[in-house]
C-alpha cells in the first residue's frame, strides 16, 4: 500500500527534493512558523512537526474523519489539504478546546455520555461535533446523526455520541 | 506523493497562463489529494488558486451564478439557493460529508475524475485512464461501480477520460 501510517510523510525523497515553503500557521493561538515539504498534508504537519498528535489519522482519504480539525471556524478533513494552502490560517485542534483544566461542553459530554470505546475516533468526533452545534444543525437526533455522519466509529458508540452532542447542545442554549 | 513545486495564484489571467500538461491545479483538494497520494497523477507544479476572487453565489432574480471556488456547504446553505433551487441544495447536502462539503468547491466537482475504483487503486493496475494502452481491469473485475450505459470495451467507468497531469 502507497500509504501507511508509520511512514514518514513529510521527510524528504529520493532524488530531486522541492524548495521548503515558508508557511505560518496560527494552531491554538499560537504563531507556528514552518518551512514545509509541499507534500506536506495539514494532519502530518500537525502530528509530526507540531507535536500534536491528538488529531488522528485514520483512512487518510476522507472517508473517516478522524483527522477533523477547524480552519478558520469551519470543520475540515485535515488529510485531504496541504499544509502550505494554509499560510495564515487559524487552525484549531483538539488540543485547542480545552481552557486549561476546563473541558470544553463537548468533551464532558463524551466522558458523561461514554461516547466512545478505543477513542482512536474521539478526537474527530468532538471537533465535528463543535462545529455542528455551531453550525445550528443540532436540533434534533436526526439531524444530529445527518451533520455527524462524516466520523465514522468503527466501536459504533453512534447511540452515546449522538446523545452527547444533544446534551452539550441544549447546554449551549 | 511524488515532488512538486508548489506556487499560489495570484490573480486569474497569470493563473491560467501558467497552466500547462505537468500543473495541476488545487482547490479544495479532496480529488487531488487521493490522486497524488496514490500517484495516480504526478505533477511538477501544484498551483494553488484558493484565494482568487471566483467564490461568488449571486442570484438576480432570473439566472443563478455559482463561482468556481464557491463551496459546497456555502451553496448549500445560501439563502437564495434554499429559496429558489432546493433541489440543488438537497443535491449538495446528499453529497460527501459536512467537512468535505466545506472544502470542496463546486468547479473541481465538475472537473472530478471517475470514481472507478480500479482508475484509484493504490497499486496500480491495467486503466486505460491512468496508463493509456494498459487496459481495463474493470471491464472483466468487479463491475458492481461500473456504468450501465456509455461504456466501451477501452473503459467501463463512467465517465470520459478529461485533462492534464498525469
Amino acid at each position: 500500500m502507497a500509504r501507511s501510517i508509520g511512514a514518514p510523510a513529510i521527510g524528504p525523497a529520493d532524488g530531486a527534493r522541492p524548495a521548503g515553503i515558508q508557511t505560518t500557521l496560527r494552531v491554538n493561538g499560537s504563531v507556528r512558523r514552518l518551512e514545509l515539504d509541499p507534500r506536506a498534508t495539514l494532519l502530518d504537519t500537525l502530528r509530526e512537526r507540531l507535536g500534536l498528535p491528538g488529531t488522528k489519522k485514520g483512512c487518510d482519504r476522507g472517508e473517516c474523519g478522524a483527522c477533523t480539525v477547524h480552519v478558520n471556524g469551519r470543520r475540515i478533513n485535515a488529510c485531504m489539504t496541504l499544509a502550505v494552502m494554509h499560510d495564515g490560517d487559524e487552525i484549531v485542534t483538539i488540543e485547542g478546546l480545552a481552557r486549561g483544566e476546563e473541558l470544553h461542553a463537548v468533551q464532558a459530554a463524551f466522558i458523561e455520555h461514554d461516547a466512545l470505546q478505543c477513542g482512536y475516533c474521539t478526537a474527530g468526533q468532538i471537533m465535528s461535533a463543535v462545529a455542528c452545534i455551531g453550525e445550528g444543525h443540532a436540533g434534533s437526533a436526526d439531524e444530529i446523526r445527518e451533520w455527524m455522519s462524516g466520523n465514522l466509529c468503527r466501536c459504533s458508540c453512534y447511540p452515546q455520541i449522538v446523545a452527547a452532542v444533544q446534551t452539550a447542545a441544549q447546554e449551549r442554549t | 506523493m511524488e515532488p512538486f513545486a508548489y506556487a499560489r495564484a495570484t490573480d486569474v489571467a497569470s493563473a491560467v497562463a501558467v497552466l500547462d500538461e505537468r500543473t495541476a491545479v488545487v482547490a479544495g483538494g479532496t480529488e487531488l489529494l487521493n490522486l497524488l497520494k496514490e500517484r495516480v497523477v504526478t505533477p511538477d507544479r501544484v498551483l494553488d488558486i484558493n484565494r482568487l476572487a471566483l467564490g461568488e453565489i449571486a442570484f438576480d432574480g432570473t439566472t443563478l451564478r455559482l463561482g468556481a471556488l464557491a463551496r459546497m456547504s456555502d451553496v448549500a446553505a445560501h439563502p437564495a439557493v434554499r429559496a429558489s433551487f432546493p433541489a440543488i441544495a438537497e443535491a449538495l447536502e446528499k453529497s460527501a460529508s459536512p467537512q468535505l462539503r466545506n472544502m470542496a468547491s463546486m468547479g473541481g466537482n465538475l472537473l472530478q475524475r471517475t470514481r472507478c475504483a480500479y482508475f484509484r487503486a493504490d497499486t496500480a493496475l491495467p486503466c486505460n485512464k491512468r496508463t493509456p494502452g494498459s487496459g481495463c481491469a474493470a471491464r472483466n473485475g468487479n463491475t458492481r461501480q461500473q456504468a450501465i450505459f456509455g461504456w466501451s470495451e477501452a473503459c467501463v467507468a463512467t465517465r470520459r477520460a478529461q485533462h492534464r497531469a498525469r
